[in-house]
C-alpha cells in the first residue's frame, strides 16, 4: 500500500500531465464554443417541455409502426459484399433489432418530441458526436500515456539497479499499474466532469432529460440511407448519457492496460507510443479496406478491437451500422478487450520478473 | 558542416523513418483515397456529370461563354436529351417501369427520392405545399451500380442545367450579397459582377475536392513531421548530452545547429510527401487538367483573388510547407523542453492536434469566402495570417531557445 500511494503521488507530481489536461479542457471548451450557436433556441424549447410535461406528439406520425429493419440487413450484406457467417451475424443482429422495434411501436416511444427540430443536429448531435468523441480520446490518451509514464520512471532516471534490487524488487510493476488506473479514473472524472459542466451550463437539459433517444426527431445516415436511432434497450437522454459513461470509463481502462502493456515490454517509450498508435491506424485502415474488399470475416473480427468500440462510439448502444456486427457489439468488445488486457498485462508483468538483463 | 551533417544523420533514425513511412500510408489509405478516384468513386455523382459537362463546354466555347455561346448551350443540353430519350427508348426495362420519356424518369427520380423508410407517412410538404424531401431528395438513383456511360447522361444533364441556371441567375442579378458580408467582400462581388465573371466556366467539384484533400493531406504531413522530430533533442536531454555539447568546441551554439538540423529534415520530409501526394492527386485526377487555366471565380465558393486553377495548386503547396515548417520548429522546441519521451508526448500530443486544427481550417477553401477561420474572424485572408503566426511563433520559440541557452548558468 505504501508503494502503491508512493508510485500514485510520482505520477500525480508530474507537471506534463496536468498540463495535458488542462489543454484538454480548454480545447472541450473551443468545441463546445464553437457548437453552441443552437443553443439558445434549444434551451428555450427546454424551458417549455420542462413546465408543460408537453413530451409527446399527439398526432405524430409513429416511425416504429410497420418499420421492418430487413432492409438494413440487405443493405449491408450488399453493400459489404458480406458471405457465410459474417452475413448470418449482421442478419441476426437486424433481426434482433426488430424486436427493439416492436418494442418501441408498442410503447409509441417514436412519437417523443426530445428536442423537436433541435434533435439531431443541436442537441442531441452536439453532445453524443461533437462533445463526447474527442473527451474518450483524451480520456484514453491521458490513461494510456499515464501508464507509460509510470512504466518508463525507473529507466529514465536510472534508478532500475536500485528498485529492482529492493525487497519488493520488479514485483513493483503491479503498484504502478495500479497507480496507473487510479491516475486514469481520476483523469476520466476530471475530463468529463468538468467538461460535462461546462456543457450543461450552456445546453439547459432541464426538459430533455427525460426524452427518449428513440425520438421521431433523432436519426443517423449511414449505408442503409436515412433511418431512425434506435438502440437495443428502451433509454431516456439521462439514462442513455449514463450508459455511455460507463462504457467510456471502460475503455479508458482498456487503454491504460494497453499502455501498461507496452510499457512493460518496450524500454523506448516513444517508440511503444508510436507502435500503439501504428497499431490503432493500421486496424482502422485494415476495417476500412475489409469492407470495401468483401473480407468479411476479417472485417467482422477486427470490430472487436478496442480502436474499433472508440471510433464508433458516438453509435453506442444501437446496431452501429456497419461498425457492429452483434447485439451491444460495444459492451461486449469493451467487456472481451478489459479481460483480455488484463491478462495480457499480468503475463507481461511476469515476463518483466523473469527478464535477465534490464 | 560536419555537425550539422551529424545532427541531421540523428533524426533520421531507421525506426522512425519506418514508422513515419507506415503511418503516412496507412492514413492516406483512409484519409485521402477518397479524392484518388482509383476505382472511379467520383463516377458514382454530380461530379463526373459536371466534369464531363464543364469540359464539353471548354472544348466548345474555350474558356468564357458570351452571350451567343449561352444560347448554343441549351442546344448542347437539347443533345443530351435526345441522348437520354434513345437510351430509354433502347432499353426495356424503363417501359417495363412505365418510363416512357424523360419526364417519367424525373417523376421517377422524384418518387424514389422520398424517403424509404417513411414511405407510409403523409407526404411532408410545409403550408405552401413545398415538398422538402421531394426536393431535397431527388437524387438520381435509379441506374444503379450496372449503369454505362449513357446512362449516366442524366448527371450530366443535370450538372450542364444546374452550371446554366446559375450562369443565368449571375447573368440577371450578379452574385447574390447576404446581409452578413463584410465590406470588403462586397466590394470583391461588385467587382467581379462588373468584370463579368459569370462568363468564366469553372467547376466547384474540382475546387472543393482540391482543398479537401490539400486540407487532409496537410494533417498527415504535420503527423510525419511530429513523428520525426519529437524524440530528437529530447533523447539528448535524457541523455544528458547538454553539458558535452556545451564544453566542445561549437559551445552553445550547437543549439542553433540542432535546429537548423530539423528545420532541413523537416523541409526534406515535407518535399518528398508534398511530392507524392500531390503527385497522386494530379495522376488520379488527370481530368482535372483542362481546368488548370480557368480562372476560379466561375466556382463556388469565390475566391479572393484571381487565380487560376493552377495557381491555386501552387498556393495551396506553398501553404503545405509553410504551415508544417512552423509546426516542425514548435516540435524541435517542445523535444528541446522535454526531459523524457513521455512529457514529450503529454506536449507534443496538444501541439499536434492544436497544429492539425489550423491546417486543416486554414487549407480547407482556402483563400474563398467559404474558409472555416475567414468564418470566424471575418477577416481577408485569415487563413494565410494563420499559417504565418504558427510559421513566426515556431521561428520565435527555436530563436528564445538559443538566446537562453547561451545565457544559462550550468
Amino acid at each position: 500500500m505504501r508503494l502503491y500511494k508512493w508510485e500514485l503521488a510520482k505520477l500525480l507530481s508530474a507537471p506534463a500531465m496536468w498540463v495535458f489536461a488542462a489543454l484538454c479542457l480548454i480545447f472541450n471548451i473551443l468545441i463546445i464554443a464553437g457548437e453552441s450557436y443552437g443553443a439558445p433556441n434549444a434551451n428555450e424549447l427546454s424551458r417549455r417541455l420542462y413546465k408543460t410535461s408537453e413530451t409527446r406528439y399527439s398526432d405524430g406520425f409513429d416511425v416504429f409502426e410497420n418499420y421492418d429493419t430487413s432492409y438494413i440487413a440487405d443493405a449491408f450484406v450488399k453493400t459489404l459484399r458480406l458471405r457465410g457467417g459474417a452475413e448470418s451475424a449482421v442478419r441476426y443482429k437486424y433481426e434482433k433489432l426488430q424486436a427493439a422495434v416492436i418494442r418501441n411501436a408498442e410503447t409509441d416511444v417514436g412519437t417523443d418530441i426530445y428536442a423537436d427540430v433541435y434533435t439531431k443536429f443541436a442537441v442531441h448531435g452536439t453532445l453524443f458526436r461533437t462533445v463526447l468523441p474527442p473527451l474518450l480520446t483524451e480520456a484514453a490518451l491521458f490513461a494510456l500515456l499515464s501508464a507509460l509514464l509510470t512504466h518508463g520512471n525507473e529507466h529514465r532516471h536510472k534508478t532500475e539497479p536500485v528498485v529492482y534490487a529492493s525487497k519488493t524488487g520488479r514485483g513493483i510493476t503491479r503498484h504502478k499499474q495500479a497507480a496507473a488506473l487510479t491516475v486514469s479514473a481520476i483523469g476520466f472524472i476530471l475530463l468529463f466532469g468538468l467538461t460535462l459542466a461546462v456543457h450543461f451550463s450552456v445546453w439547459d437539459f432541464s426538459g430533455f432529460w427525460r426524452s427518449n433517444v428513440q425520438s421521431v426527431n433523432n436519426f443517423i445516415f449511414d449505408e442503409a440511407g436515412q433511418r431512425p436511432f434506435i438502440t437495443w434497450i428502451s433509454l431516456n437522454v439521462a439514462q442513455y448519457l449514463a450508459a455511455v459513461l460507463i462504457l467510456g470509463f471502460a475503455l479508458t481502462t482498456v487503454f491504460c492496460l494497453i499502455g501498461g502493456f507496452a510499457g512493460l515490454l518496450t524500454r523506448n517509450t516513444y517508440m511503444g507510443f508510436i507502435l500503439i498508435m501504428l497499431i490503432a491506424v493500421a486496424t482502422i485502415a485494415a476495417i476500412i479496406f475489409c469492407a470495401n474488399n468483401g473480407l468479411g470475416l476479417v472485417y467482422i473480427t477486427l470490430l472487436f478491437s478496442p480502436v474499433a468500440a472508440w471510433f464508433s462510439s458516438p453509435g453506442w448502444l444501437t446496431d452501429m451500422g456497419s461498425w457492429g456486427a452483434i447485439p451491444f457489439h460495444e459492451t461486449v468488445t469493451i467487456s472481451l478487450n478489459l479481460l483480455l488486457f488484463s491478462v495480457i498485462t499480468i503475463l507481461a508483468a511476469r515476463r518483466f520478473k523473469r527478464k535477465d538483463v534490464l | 558542416m560536419r555537425l550539422l551533417r551529424e545532427e541531421i544523420k540523428k533524426t533520421w533514425r531507421l525506426p522512425i523513418v519506418a514508422a513515419i513511412l507506415a503511418l503516412s500510408a496507412l492514413t492516406s489509405y483512409m484519409f485521402l483515397s477518397f479524392y484518388l478516384p482509383v476505382n472511379k468513386p467520383y463516377l458514382r455523382g454530380n461530379a463526373w456529370g459536371e466534369i464531363t459537362a464543364l469540359t464539353e463546354l471548354m472544348n466548345r466555347f474555350g474558356s468564357e461563354m458570351d452571350d451567343f455561346e449561352r444560347a448554343e448551350a441549351d442546344a448542347l443540353m437539347d443533345e443530351y436529351f435526345a441522348t437520354l430519350e434513345d437510351y430509354i427508348n433502347a432499353h426495356p426495362i424503363y417501359a417495363e417501369h412505365g418510363i416512357y420519356s424523360t419526364a417519367d424518369l424525373r417523376d421517377c427520380y422524384l418518387q424514389r427520392g422520398k424517403f424509404a423508410w417513411l414511405e407510409t407517412a403523409e407526404e411532408p410538404t410545409d403550408e405552401n405545399g413545398f415538398d422538402y424531401h421531394g426536393e431535397l431528395f431527388s437524387k438520381p438513383l435509379f441506374f444503379g451500380d450496372g449503369r454505362d456511360e449513357t446512362g449516366n447522361i442524366m448527371w450530366v444533364i443535370q450538372a450542364l442545367s444546374e452550371f446554366l441556371r446559375e450562369y443565368d441567375i449571375r447573368y440577371e442579378i450578379g452574385i447574390p450579397v447576404y446581409g452578413e458580408y463584410t465590406a470588403l467582400q462586397k466590394e470583391r462581388i461588385a467587382e467581379l459582377n462588373k468584370r463579368e465573371s459569370f462568363r468564366s466556366i469553372n467547376s466547384s467539384y474540382v475546387l472543393e475536392s482540391t482543398t479537401a484533400y490539400a486540407s487532409r493531406a496537410v494533417i498527415i504531413i504535420l503527423l510525419s513531421v511530429a513523428v520525426l522530430l519529437s524524440p530528437y533533442l529530447a533523447d539528448d536531454n535524457r541523455r544528458g548530452m547538454a553539458q558535452m555539447q556545451w564544453s566542445a568546441k561549437s559551445g552553445r551554439g550547437t543549439l542553433k545547429t540542432q535546429f537548423a538540423a530539423a528545420m532541413l529534415s523537416a523541409f526534406a520530409l515535407i518535399a518528398v510527401e508534398v511530392a507524392v501526394i500531390a503527385g497522386l492527386f494530379a495522376l488520379f485526377n488527370r481530368d482535372f487538367a483542362p481546368f488548370g487555366g480557368q480562372l476560379l471565380y466561375g466556382a463556388d465558393p469565390i475566391p479572393w483573388l484571381d487565380l487560376t486553377y493552377a495557381e491555386y495548386g501552387a498556393a495551396l503547396i506553398a501553404l503545405c510547407f509553410a504551415l508544417p515548417l512552423g509546426a516542425a520548429a514548435v516540435f524541435a522546441f517542445l523535444s528541446h523542453k522535454s526531459q523524457n519521451p513521455v512529457s514529450l508526448l503529454f506536449k507534443a500530443i496538444p501541439a499536434f492536434i492544436a497544429a492539425a486544427i489550423i491546417g486543416n481550417s486554414a487549407l480547407y477553401r482556402s483563400l474563398t469566402f467559404g474558409n472555416k477561420i475567414f468564418h470566424l474572424t471575418r477577416i481577408a485572408f485569415s487563413d494565410v495570417a494563420a499559417c504565418a503566426i504558427v510559421t513566426a511563433i515556431g521561428a520565435a520559440l527555436c530563436v528564445w531557445a538559443c538566446r537562453r541557452v547561451k545565457k544559462a548558468e550550468i
